[in-house]
């Protein structure tokens, strides 16, 4: 493997959405490798992989609140890496919730029958 | 969800490039902006886009700017001079049109990528990976099992590709096949590819096994077993003949790595039906894998198999259950209802080939009921057969809607089964979707 080329990649973060393969296959279709990761995957993880050159990160969507007790929450160096990162839906209020800002919970209304992403 | 929406971006917003650099170069076509509701002042960014319901952010981290509004959310596009990006739809879906050039922007104007990931770029890494782990020039022997659908048939071309005559194909034919479809894997395999290729005819051996049997598990139980007893001895029958195999290929794709290793149930979800993949690995060989699509999606697959010179009918080919035909057989299946069946199935295929739409549907077959019900042919009473014709259109195969054909087609294809078919004298179009019926039938 040490002969191997480490191959630019943006990892997706996977929070739940029903969209993050969606996520990661978008990315190849625009030319640039990318790697569907569980939610809890740590910045630490990561570096050991010999095969990726990590050029930033995407956090997917999910079914979660920031609030819930549960909820899962991105690897806080993944934040303080420097490498650029794309929050989606759930992933832009983990954002919110990591760095300092803050997330108002929406009024549960009929959200009909996808998921919140 | 809620339907799609009118993105507005902040006309101070744009003013910093830096920071508005996820949006740069976007804009509406001219069909989106008649429809969208009317701009105010000034001449922002307006696009559709498909929104997500739930929290939203209502004080920014620090350093973090708005970049974009909707009606209903205040804060639907953040970011900061670093590179962090957050954005309340989803760029990922169709619904949102532009959503492929802000992932772009995302990559190329704030990632800084090189667009490396390409089909030349991938088939030589996984060439050099296979060349790496089998050896080149080597002794070492792989075997890889042929279903006669697009991953097996793409991985052999990969290891073939790699490490030429060290791999051996093996094609069992069950009886349970399609029409042609054995005579089209050894045309393409040996004869245009000249990749080596055994193929074992064991249909005797399914049919005799199967005989009688009609619970469809047990069906399927019994061609699993077979298969892998069919294979290991093929496998023994080539290992006296040109010493050990060492390795076995097989098209595991990477939605199967995610879901075996995903922490998250919903992708484990309950199982309906035992899935029996050809060409799985018989469990007491002393084979090692090797497994070239193990980090590919389907249709980057699809794209290699037609760089290596996989035919385009057959990668664009619609998924075929392992058990085959058996389990479009309700009831047990023998040598007879196998040829009515192979006959009937050639005939839908044919005429949705024809109409031009075969790549639509996710699906479409024929299925032999054990029905029989009266009918005339000429001046003759006739009790015999019903066929039903399924043809689903689906993304993913976890939920799938009939396909709504056109009643020409479906003319066409009834009239032709009846005429053609012996032992056929209806035919019924299934209008079930998925849930609450599964697409294959047993």
């Amino acid at each position: 493997m040490q002969t191997q080329e480490r191959r630019q990649a943006i990892i997706v973060l996977d929070f739940g959405s029903q969209y993050s393969r969606l996520i990661t296959r978008r990315v190849r279709e625009l030319h640039v490798y990318s790697e569907l990761v569980p939610a809890t995957t740590t910045l630490a993880q990561l570096q050991e992989q010999p095969h990726l050159d990590i050029r930033g990160f995407i956090l997917s969507g999910g079914p979660a609140s920031v609030y819930d007790e549960q909820a899962p929450l991105c690897d806080p160096a993944i934040l303080t890496s420097g490498l650029p990162v794309l929050g989606i839906c759930y992933g832009m209020q983990l954002l919110a919730h990591q760095l300092g800002g803050h997330v108002a919970p929406r009024h549960s209304g009929n959200t009909g029958p996808g998921s919140p992403g | 969800m809620s339907p799609p929406a009118t993105l507005e971006t902040l006309a101070q917003a744009a003013l910093d490039e830096q920071l508005f650099r996820i949006f740069e170069g976007i804009g509406a076509t001219p069909a989106q902006t008649n429809p969208l509701d009317q701009p105010h002042t000034h001449n922002p960014l307006r696009i559709p886009v498909w929104m997500s319901h739930g929290d939203s952010v209502d004080r920014l981290p620090p350093g973090f700017s708005v970049l974009a509004s909707t009606e209903s959310n205040p804060v639907t596009a953040i970011a900061n001079a670093q590179g962090m990006v957050g954005l309340q739809f989803h760029p990922e879906v169709s619904h949102t049109p532009q959503g492929k050039d802000i992932l772009r922007n995302f990559l190329y104007r704030i990632c800084l990528c090189n667009p490396t990931w390409t089909t030349a770029s991938v088939i030589d890494e996984a060439v050099e990976r296979i060349r790496q782990r089998v050896g080149k020039n080597s002794k070492e022997r792989v075997i890889c099992g042929l279903s006669g659908g697009v991953d097996s048939a793409v991985a052999a071309l990969l290891v073939h590709r790699a490490v030429g005559d060290q791999l051996t194909c093996v094609f069992v034919d069950t009886g349970c096949m399609r029409a042609g479809e054995r005579e089209q894997v050894v045309d393409t395999f040996a004869r245009h590819l000249h990749i080596l290729l055994a193929v074992v005819d064991a249909h005797q051996r399914f049919l005799s096994k199967l005989a009688g049997v009609s619970d469809p598990e047990q069906k399927r139980k019994i061609i699993g077993a077979e298969f892998i007893r069919v294979f290991e001895e093929e496998a023994s029958r080539l290992e006296e003949q040109g010493g050990p195999i060492t390795f076995l290929a097989q098209g595991t794709l990477y939605p199967d790595v995610i879901e075996s290793t995903s922490h998250d149930t919903a992708a484990t979800a309950t199982r309906i039906k035992t899935h029996h993949n050809v060409g799985g690995l018989p469990e007491d060989m002393n084979l090692q894998l090797v497994e070239p699509l193990r980090m590919l999606f389907k249709d980057e697959v699809r794209e290699i198999g037609l760089a290596l010179g996989l035919p385009e009918e057959w990668v664009w080919r619609h998924p075929f259950p392992g058990p085959g035909l058996a389990i479009r057989i309700i009831g047990p299946v023998d040598e007879q209802k196998l040829e009515t069946l192979r006959a009937a199935d050639a005939i839908v295929i044919e005429e949705i080939r024809r109409a031009g739409i075969y790549r639509e549907l996710g699906q479409a077959f024929a299925v032999l009921t054990p029905l029989q019900s009266v009918g005339v042919m000429g001046d003759l009473r006739t009790y015999s057969n019903v066929v039903a014709v399924r043809a689903v259109t689906t993304g993913d195969f976890m939920t799938a809607d009939w396909a709504r054909l056109s009643p020409e087609l479906l003319a066409r294809i009834s009239h032709r089964i009846v005429n053609e078919v012996p032992g056929v004298n209806r035919v019924v179009y299934d209008i079930t979707s998925k849930p609450p019926a599964t697409i294959e039938w047993e």
